[in-house]
């Protein structure tokens, strides 16, 4: 598990530090308070920032297209072609939404002073701009890291990935070389993280989970109960191949009855798409943005329930954001209900002191404080 | 925004007490009393300086708009008026506020801390009076108004206890024996600090509940 989380210098957040996480988190605050963009940073950080996962990032808010950066034109020596259009759209993971170059970089990891343990996931780190320039020697390329001061118009700037632990180099640029040394490189588990954005369930992730337990009868099982507490009569889900889109959800009644995911109710898709990102393998981090999305608060009680037991049984953490009250004390109800440690909310809030205005801040509740969490004393939209 | 105002206090019998205070007062926002126990936390003292940077925190973000803390000032072998003043304040200090090492010299005034960051002024009352050692029930006797037939209930409470053939509490709690004492001898004999004020048998006028509501006011208003 993810023990604490520290983030430095990146989108919204200049600094914030995130003391504790536990199990099952709830992160509540007003629209431009953080929520996503931690989830992102969660993401990012679990990911090792792979060029998959910053390319999801950036595709999560539109940012991935190039035509939107158009002085950006930054070509690579070795073959002449454009760079990779994500480097500059890179600039929007950085507070500020400008390309440090001086040196300044993102940095995630656990909060200084955490207990520094095995855990796969308690590592630091840093994102940041380096220079580096190319020499021939013979048929060879030889490249080295230079001063951003000397760069000229040989000067290659690339996202440098570093892991406390590990000390990697990665290019986002489209270069094969480089990427061929990325791959030598610590590879991120496969699905240690998954997230569960705003979008439509038939999102590549969401059916990518449903590959992972399709031949797990006992996974697929789980998220056929799950479905059956909106809908008692669903009796089997199966994904079929679709020419246009990534593939089809078909909720199976009965031989004749059967009838496409799609044309159901948010409420019943959003809950498919929360049931695979759990059960899509035991253990990692499931990020859900905006949990209530199309839960009825009827069923969003149900929902913690499950989760919450999902989570102790497979080993899972799980951080989701919400804006909606009705969410909040279903979240609070449960955990009361379970007499557990393992839910916990985070209010994420900007300071009113003078010298730090407008910095993030987070507020965090577990055990009894929770339990006292009134929907007067932490207002959640606006 | 929401605007909630916090009243930290000891135990449950200040809940009961202040619930029953509050509502008669002219506050701007609703005040919610809190006991460490709504924190986590066992409800005691001792645990009220650990409380005050969640709250302070609870401030930054504007999860709540005002603080004010109420602690029994106690006695000296427990507590006592200047270290339980050193214990809060202290952490108060460590939050950015500007607290005097030593607290006003009259009585019935409460302190009010300004923030040098721009955070919301904290309160801060030590039971009976914001002077003297003691506890809630001190402040229940001073103010009790001796009217017939409370004077002389009063009176006979004293006299009971000071007649018990075995004193089994402390000196520093006669007063919560007088009072329930006196609390038991009512029509309605009760046990909470509510009723005395419900019942009208409080004073007022009387200098400490006036002073400390005033300060109540001013720290929560």
């Amino acid at each position: 598990m993810v023990p604490s989380f520290r983030i430095r210098n990146f989108r919204l957040f200049d600094a914030i530090d995130i003391e504790h996480l536990t199990r099952v988190n709830l992160v509540v605050g007003k629209n431009n308070a953080g929520k996503t963009c931690l989830l992102e940073a969660l993401r990012v950080h679990g990911d090792d920032a792979s060029p998959e996962c910053l390319r999801r990032v950036l595709r999560g808010r539109a940012e991935d297209r190039p035509e939107w950066f158009p002085e950006f034109v930054e070509d690579g020596p070795d073959d002449g072609r454009d760079t990779d259009p994500l480097m500059d759209p890179i600039r929007s993971l950085f507070h500020g939404y400008q390309l440090p170059l001086d040196g300044s970089a993102i940095e995630l990891g656990p909060c200084e002073g955490a207990a520094p343990g095995s855990d796969a996931h308690a590592h630091a780190l840093r994102l940041s701009l380096a220079a580096f320039s190319h020499e021939r020697r013979g048929d060879e390329t030889i490249e080295r890291r230079v001063d951003m001061e000397s760069a000229d118009e040989d000067t290659v700037i690339r996202l440098v990935v570093e892991r406390k632990d590990h000390a990697a180099k990665w290019s986002l640029i489209r270069q094969r070389r480089l990427h061929r040394k990325a791959r030598v490189l610590r590879e991120s588990e496969p699905l240690a993280v998954r997230f569960v954005g705003t979008n439509t369930y038939e999102s590549e992730e969401t059916l990518e989970y449903w590959r992972h337990i399709a031949v797990r009868p006992s996974a697929r099982t789980i998220v056929e109960d799950a479905l059956r507490l909106i809908d008692p009569e669903i009796k089997e889900v199966v994904v079929l191949p679709h020419p246009r889109r990534a593939g089809e959800v078909i909720l199976i009644y009965s031989d004749v009855k059967r009838l496409p995911l799609r044309s159901l109710g948010d409420g019943i898709q959003r809950l498919f798409q929360i049931m695979l990102a759990m059960v899509a393998r035991p253990g990692g981090l499931v990020l859900i943005d905006e949990f209530e999305n199309g839960l009825h608060w009827s069923v969003q009680r149900l929902a913690w329930e499950l989760l919450l037991g999902l989570a102790e049984d497979l080993d899972v953490q799980l951080v989701a954001t919400t804006h909606s009250w009705d969410c909040i004390a279903a979240f609070r109800d449960v955990v009361g209900d379970r007499g557990s440690e393992t839910g916990q909310l985070i209010h994420l809030g900007r300071s009113i002191r003078k010298s730090t205005s407008g910095s993030f801040v987070s507020v965090l509740y577990d055990g009894e404080t929770l339990k006292q969490v009134t929907q007067a004393g932490l207002e959640v939209r606006g | 925004m929401s605007d909630e105002g916090v009243l930290l206090v000891e135990g449950a019998s200040d809940v009961d007490f202040f619930g029953a205070l509050l509502p008669s007062l002219a506050l701007d926002r609703p005040v919610k009393i809190c006991p460490p126990r709504d924190y986590g936390r066992h409800n005691t003292v001792t645990v009220v300086p650990a409380l005050v940077p969640h709250l302070i925190r609870q401030l930054d973000t504007q999860s709540i708009t005002r603080l004010a803390i109420v602690v029994d000032a106690d006695h000296d072998s427990g507590g006592g008026f200047q270290p339980r003043w050193d214990q809060v304040t202290a952490a108060l200090r460590a939050e950015g506020y500007r607290c005097p090492q030593r607290p006003p010299r009259e009585p019935n005034q409460g302190s009010l801390f300004q923030h040098d960051d721009g955070l919301p002024a904290v309160g801060l009352w030590l039971l009976p009076n914001h002077r003297d050692n003691g506890m809630l029930e001190d402040l229940v006797l001073a103010t009790a108004a001796r009217v017939p037939p409370q004077g002389a209930l009063l009176d006979h409470a004293a006299e009971a206890i000071q007649g018990l053939p075995h004193t089994l509490f402390s000196d520093h709690h006669r007063s919560k024996a007088l009072t329930y004492s006196w609390l038991s001898y009512q029509a309605r004999p009760a046990i909470g600090l509510s009723a005395p004020l419900r019942a009208g048998l409080l004073d007022q006028a009387s200098p400490s509940l006036r002073g400390l509501c005033d300060w109540l006011v001013r720290a929560l208003g």
